[in-house]
């Protein structure tokens, strides 16, 4: 008889343990009914009521509400009330949550001091659980509610506590994949906007470099135009030699030389010569100018490519040229190995036109130095564009690379230049500082991976992770 | 901070308990449990009023012959046990009555006065301890039932004393009662665990009570209820007993009535015939007109066994909630039951601290006890074993 008992006894324990295991089952079951509507539900909100129908599934309740706690001011929102006439309910709600926060069990609102409800129905319920539900973004506060004094007990709190604490941590990853996909809409519409800006700012520096370029062409072609007026006439003065020649029948050597003469004919072979190589430099001058204007006015924006940056300093140098060569001599410190980076050449070039303009300008009431150099290691390009100028104001020197930000006068900046040159060095996954002294001269210090093993699209995506992290 | 904490002494002199007693309350306690002989309880409070000053939740009960710590067991002498609990984060509250009528309605008001002690007006408790004295214990049970629900487990168990002489009581800090209850509301910290249970087994001896007087069963299938009892026990192969005091030859075939889950598995409350007299029978618990009633059976081996095996499996339902850290536990081991293995009691009493190493626990020898089934409801039964154990500060 004895072992009947002890197997009767072991029986009862193992109904426990089986207890405790169907309490997991039926948490799995929840989790997975609550999968399930997250993949239907795109609206937190709707989610959250679906979820809580699904938790009505294990735990039996007459009533639910679900409010919304604006943190800033402590103001509740309701979200979904089982029940109409739920005003007066909430508003004993809130008073009695407000010590804090936690899960709390009230086998009967009743006792509670201070408890009035009027509403028949909400007068007929005495039971209530109520635990906050926090998601990534938001507060809320979920009650449950029975006509049953003590209706729930401590397994209805672990079954609660576990599901709502599934519930927001799923919705958290809900929210945050939402605003993943915001935040890489808002990447885009940002790329986009730099792109613009910095169009604008390109037409803006090239209506700056029209004069000069103007000038810069005009010279060239001054001296091309006004030795075509000479070569004009030394063609000229060939023609009256082989005519007059043409007049003689016989032609004594004495009577060659002396025409050769009359007509200075060495001279005008020399000189003819010397214009022809003349307009040939001039030519080559302005087709080199008009190369370079037309590779900054329309860069191929999606080519990445490998650039050497020596090679890119001296061809925006030569675009520059106009603006510095009155006020500055430029001193070159090379690395003596080329030093190529992958990266969008006309954008970087414009990094430069503008820190060549800035230097420039920043010497402008004396003849003054800007110290190019470059150098680098395995991994990174390091380029330092220095000058000797005025410096910049320790005050401003935070904001110089603010959108709008400029100090130069009304009409003659755009404040764009050097925040487009901070965002093109960005998108190339590089860094810019600056160090000034007022008086003694500023230096921009530009650092550049060599080669990004990354496109811009896999650095944006990881970018925007790095955000919600 | 949560921490729990036991204490024993004995011997013949009380007066040399008080100093010892005096230092293991010192640190004031969120709620202090006792079980002592029913001598030791009236000397201290008598003779040292204010020996508990520092403990506001405070309940010492009468228990049959002694007790029990992790440390030590005695019995047949004057002895007191003492399980204490440090919650910072945790809520208690106590609450007693000593009425003798209207029981439901002051177990109501009692249970909310406690929780009102507690702080926490409205909210439930994790758990409600009761220990009363024998007689109405349902009726305590249901008052304190209809104030907070049904789902709440109540724990607890009935005052005894060493011959069934009525010499029972229960103290607080202020008084000892030998009428009413008293009652505790936990808000713990930690995780609690509790089992109720019989470890008996039901006989194919069945009969429907026909005639019952609250605890005065007459008829059974309107024959004689002790002559019914008596064939029942002669059908089993047993000798059939004697009217008088039957408590300590009726252990080992209590009545049983049978609150299933489901009928593979009987679930037996347990009714303990203590007297016969006149073809009645007189229980330890209440019956009802229509109640099927069977004859169960016991064996001194399976008592021997329980308390080990109770405690093994509440503490792996504890694993099976992830708690690992046990810090302490309560055994309401029934009277009768520890009467009738007396001298296996040192082995009991090892074997559950084998279970539970470096863990303190304390076991008290009711007459009746409170405990909460796996289905949630709380009974009042006799021959039963309730246990609680308590887990750790997460």
């Amino acid at each position: 008889m004895s072992s009947n008992e002890i197997l009767l006894e072991k029986l009862h324990l193992l109904q426990v343990h089986n207890l405790a295991l169907e309490e997991n089952r039926a948490f799995n079951s929840l989790i997975l009914n609550g999968l399930d509507a997250i993949l239907k539900n795109d609206k937190t909100e709707t989610l959250l009521t679906e979820f809580f129908d699904i938790l009505q599934q294990a735990i039996a309740f007459s009533a639910a509400i679900l409010i919304k706690i604006n943190p800033s001011n402590e103001t509740t929102t309701l979200i979904t009330a089982s029940h109409p006439q739920s005003d007066e309910i909430i508003t004993q709600l809130k008073a009695l949550n407000k010590p804090n926060r936690d899960i709390k069990n009230v086998f009967n609102l009743h006792q509670l001091p201070d408890w009035q409800v009027t509403d028949p129905f909400w007068h007929s319920q005495h039971a209530m659980l109520t635990t906050p539900v926090s998601t990534s973004t938001e507060s809320y506060q979920l009650y449950i509610f029975s006509e049953t004094i003590g209706a729930f007990n401590q397994h209805d709190i672990t079954l609660m506590q576990r599901f709502v604490s599934f519930a927001g941590n799923t919705i958290s990853q809900f929210e945050k994949r939402n605003l993943l996909v915001k935040q890489k809409e808002m990447e885009e519409k940002q790329s986009n906007i730099e792109q613009v800006l910095i169009n604008s700012e390109k037409m803006a520096s090239l209506g700056q470099m029209a004069a000069g370029v103007a000038h810069e062409i005009n010279n060239p072609l001054s001296y091309i135009v006004s030795n075509i007026q000479n070569l004009a006439y030394n063609l000229e003065q060939f023609s009256h030699l082989i005519n007059a020649l043409k007049a003689e029948k016989a032609i004594a050597q004495q009577t060659l030389a002396d025409t050769l003469q009359h007509y200075q004919f060495d001279e005008l072979e020399t000189d003819s010569s010397d214009i022809i190589a003349e307009m040939t430099e001039g030519a080559d001058r302005v087709k080199e100018i008009v190369q370079g204007l037309r590779q900054f006015a329309h860069p191929d924006q999606t080519q990445i490519g490998d650039i050497d940056i020596t090679e890119l300093i001296d061809n925006t140098l030569r675009v520059a040229w106009n603006e510095i060569k009155y006020n500055a001599n430029v001193e070159k410190h090379y690395d003596t190995e080329p030093v190529i980076i992958t990266g969008r050449s006309t954008q970087l070039s414009q990094v430069f036109l503008n820190l060549f303009f800035n230097a420039a300008q920043a010497i402008c009431d004396k003849v003054g130095v800007i110290s190019i150099t470059t150098k680098a290691d395995k991994k990174n390009a390091y380029i330092t564009i220095a000058d000797n100028g005025s410096g910049i104001d320790e005050d401003k020197l935070n904001k110089i690379f603010d959108p709008f930000y400029t100090t130069k006068p009304i009409g003659q900046g755009t404040g764009l230049g050097l925040a487009i040159s901070k965002a093109i060095i960005e998108q190339h996954s590089g860094q810019i500082r600056v160090e000034s002294q007022l008086n003694q001269g500023t230096a921009f210090y530009i650092t550049l991976p060599k080669k990004p093993t990354l496109t811009d699209d896999v650095l944006t995506i990881l970018h925007a992770n790095k955000q919600i992290e | 901070m949560f921490a729990i904490d036991t204490f024993h002494t004995h011997g013949s002199d009380i007066d040399k308990f008080i100093q010892p007693v005096s230092q293991f309350t010192n640190n004031s306690p969120d709620l202090l449990l006792g079980f002592a002989t029913t001598d030791t309880i009236k000397y201290l409070f008598n003779n040292q009023p204010g020996f508990l000053k520092n403990t506001h939740n405070c309940l010492i009960i009468s228990s049959c012959l002694g007790s029990s710590t992790d440390q030590t067991l005695s019995l047949n002498e004057q002895s007191i046990s003492l399980f204490s609990i440090i919650d910072s984060n945790g809520h208690y509250g106590v609450a007693s009555c000593n009425a003798t009528d209207n029981l439901r309605e002051n177990a109501a008001q009692t249970v909310l006065k406690a929780i009102a002690n507690a702080g926490q007006a409205g909210l439930a408790p994790k758990m409600v301890w009761c220990f009363q004295v024998p007689g109405n214990e349902e009726l305590v049970l249901q008052g304190i039932q209809d104030a907070i629900g049904q789902r709440i487990p109540v724990f607890g168990g009935s005052c005894a004393d060493n011959d069934i002489s009525a010499k029972w009581c229960f103290s607080d800090t202020e008084n000892v009662y030998q009428q009413g209850f008293i009652i505790a509301v936990l808000y713990p910290s930690v995780e609690t665990f509790g089992f109720y249970s019989s470890g008996y087994d039901k006989t194919d001896q069945q009969g429907t009570v026909t005639d019952v007087d609250g605890r005065l069963l007459k008829t059974i299938d309107n024959q004689p209820a002790f002559d019914v009892y008596n064939q029942w026990r002669k059908n089993i192969g047993l000798n059939a007993l004697t009217s008088g005091n039957i408590l300590a030859q009726s252990t080992m075939t209590p009545l049983a009535s049978a609150l299933s889950l489901n009928d593979e598995i009987p679930r037996l409350l347990l009714s303990h015939p203590a007297v016969a007299e006149n073809g009645t029978l007189e229980l330890f618990s209440n019956l009802s007109v229509g109640d099927t009633i069977y004859l169960a059976s016991g064996s001194p081996e399976q008592l021997i066994k329980r308390g080990d095996m109770v405690v093994t499996s509440l503490t792996k339902l504890a694993e099976l909630h992830a708690i690992k850290n046990i810090t302490g536990a309560i055994i309401i081991f029934c009277g009768g039951c520890m009467l009738s293995i007396k001298d296996a009691m040192q082995e009991v009493k090892e074997s559950i601290a084998a279970q539970l190493p470096n863990t303190p626990f304390i076991m008290g020898f009711t007459f009746g006890e409170l405990g909460t089934f796996s289905d949630s409801t709380s009974k009042h039964g006799n021959l039963m074993i309730s246990c609680e154990i308590f887990g750790g500060p997460e």
